[in-house]
């Protein structure tokens, strides 16, 4: 396997507060990767540095073994966990958005989606639900052929069968070579598609490990080792 | 994709400053319809409608100027510094472009709204003075090169050039205060208008300096030419010509210089300190 992501001593400050704390760690090509942590432990942190939203205090950071740079922007697929599309876009302006600027988008497979879904290329983001521009904004994350997804709290605030047709439209449409970082703390929702595990908390990694191996040293899921591990 | 950048920025801000600007144009030829019927009617009722007319027209005609600089400024803001940025700032392209892509759409607005601006004063005064007005066109560059002992069509380029690099040092000017201020932790916007006032006192303060400084030199130069003060006839190239030149350059270095010190922080700020909440 691939070594995709490099962080080496990784360290983001906001004045004497630290939201990520000299972490060092890498993720493979071709895995699922839950980035799990509870409110505030700088999942969210990591993941706008990954994407160059955040500008790290120190520190490296490395995408297919090149520094962060305008072309590894082009390898990597976020979903943030916020609607960023403007709200005066139609659907088919967002898709023709994204097929502009990603050469790796495909186009067809997200109008299967969205018809799928009965939502028309003339449908404006202003009108649309809450549930529905998440969807609409994934679909447009997921119909990219990338080499990471960062998918920051993909499922969090929505209802059960939401994050059902969430985490199949991540499974069903991303590509076996590319890696997956999902960022959340509901565990037991993604526990069974993850390969990896990265516990983090106030900053700094607690423990990266296969999910097999986490689950055969503690003879327990990794939903019951996050809470004993996270408990207040 | 500096190209696909604009098309998108174009794409969000032409259909409600194409509005802007069209109804202000269509008030103004409104309103030289109406002055027709105000000679022949009713003269209490035809001096309210005008009032009302002329109250409604300036409020278009300030409206569209400081509209069209808040939409495009906004756009700016929202774009670069809040949710809107998750978008922009994941786009493979680099910085330069993004700043670019801003600021030819905010030049390209702006010198419309002043062409409408122009173009709505013009069809206000009517077919009947448009003659006399643009007689004042080349009336003005005669006087000036007369005076100047510069040929008309220079002053008319160099007029040209002076309009965009101040267009182009008030557009910079405000995409740095949007920048400081998203250095804040809080209050970003506050942040950047306190800048902005900020930045315009030392701006309006040095500009006044160098004014009055110019001035004197001009003067002063005249003089040495014509202590009478009695205009004569044009010297090609005069000493008032040439003293009138370098403050022209120095004037439009100052500028250039600000538009690029601006643009270098605001690039800096995005590229290097960005830090979206």
């Amino acid at each position: 396997m691939n070594e995709l992501v490099t962080c080496r001593n990784l360290t983001k400050r906001y004045g004497s507060k630290f939201a990520l704390n000299n972490v060092s760690l890498s993720i493979e090509s071709g895995k699922i990767v839950g980035l799990l942590g509870p409110n505030g432990s700088g999942k969210t942190t990591l993941i706008k540095i990954l994407n160059q939203l955040i500008t790290p205090t120190s520190g490296e950071v490395l995408i297919g073994g090149s520094p962060l740079t305008v072309e590894t922007k082009a390898k990597i697929s976020y979903l943030p966990d916020r609607m960023c599309l403007g709200n005066w876009m139609h659907v088919a302006d967002a898709i023709d958005f994204f097929a502009d600027f990603y050469t790796d988008f495909d186009r067809s497979r997200a109008q299967d989606m969205l018809d799928k879904l009965h939502i028309r290329p003339s449908d404006t983001i202003r009108a649309m639900s809450k549930g529905t521009k998440e969807k609409l904004q994934l679909i447009l994350v997921m119909s990219r052929r990338a080499s990471l997804y960062c998918l920051d709290e993909p499922i969090a605030g929505v209802d059960p069968a939401a994050r059902d047709y969430i985490l199949s439209t991540i499974l069903n449409n991303y590509d076996p070579d590319a890696t997956i970082l999902i960022s959340t703390h509901l565990i037991s929702d993604v526990e069974n598609i993850l390969d990896e595990v990265i516990f983090i908390r106030e900053g700094s990694v607690l423990l990266q490990s296969s999910v097999d191996d986490l689950r055969i040293q503690n003879g327990k899921s990794v939903d019951h080792v996050f809470r004993e591990v996270f408990k207040c | 994709m500096l190209i696909k950048l604009l098309k998108y920025d174009w794409k969000y801000s032409w259909r409600l400053l194409f509005l802007l600007n069209g109804a202000l144009l269509l008030f103004s030829i409104l309103g030289q319809l109406g002055s027709h019927l105000l000679q022949s009617g009713n003269y209490t009722v035809m001096s309210i409608l005008a009032g009302m007319y002329i109250l409604i027209y300036t409020l278009l005609f300030c409206g569209s100027l400081i509209t069209t600089q808040i939409i495009l400024i906004a756009r700016y803001y929202r774009n670069f510094y809040t949710d809107e940025g998750y978008l922009l700032h994941t786009l493979p392209v680099t910085t330069g472009q993004k700043i670019w892509a801003k600021f030819i759409n905010h030049m390209l607005w702006t010198l419309i709204n002043i062409l409408c601006l122009l173009l709505s004063i013009l069809f206000l005064a009517g077919p009947g003075e448009w003659k006399y007005m643009f007689q004042l066109i080349p009336d003005t560059f005669s006087a000036f090169s007369k005076t100047l002992g510069i040929h008309p069509v220079l002053i008319a380029l160099g007029g040209l050039l002076a309009i965009v690099l101040a267009l182009s040092f008030m557009i910079f000017s405000l995409y740095f205060c949007i920048s400081i201020g998203s250095l804040f932790p809080s209050h970003k916007v506050i942040a950047s208008i306190v800048t902005y006032v900020i930045l315009y006192g030392v701006v309006q303060f040095a500009s006044l300096a160098y004014s009055i400084y110019s001035v004197f030199l001009v003067d002063r130069k005249i003089y040495t030419v014509n202590p009478s003060g009695i205009p004569v006839d044009p010297i090609y190239p005069s000493p008032a010509a040439g003293t009138f030149g370098v403050i022209y350059a120095v004037g439009m270095f100052l500028l250039l210089a600000g538009s690029a010190a601006f643009y270098g922080v605001s690039y800096y700020v995005a590229h290097k300190k960005l830090n979206l909440d």
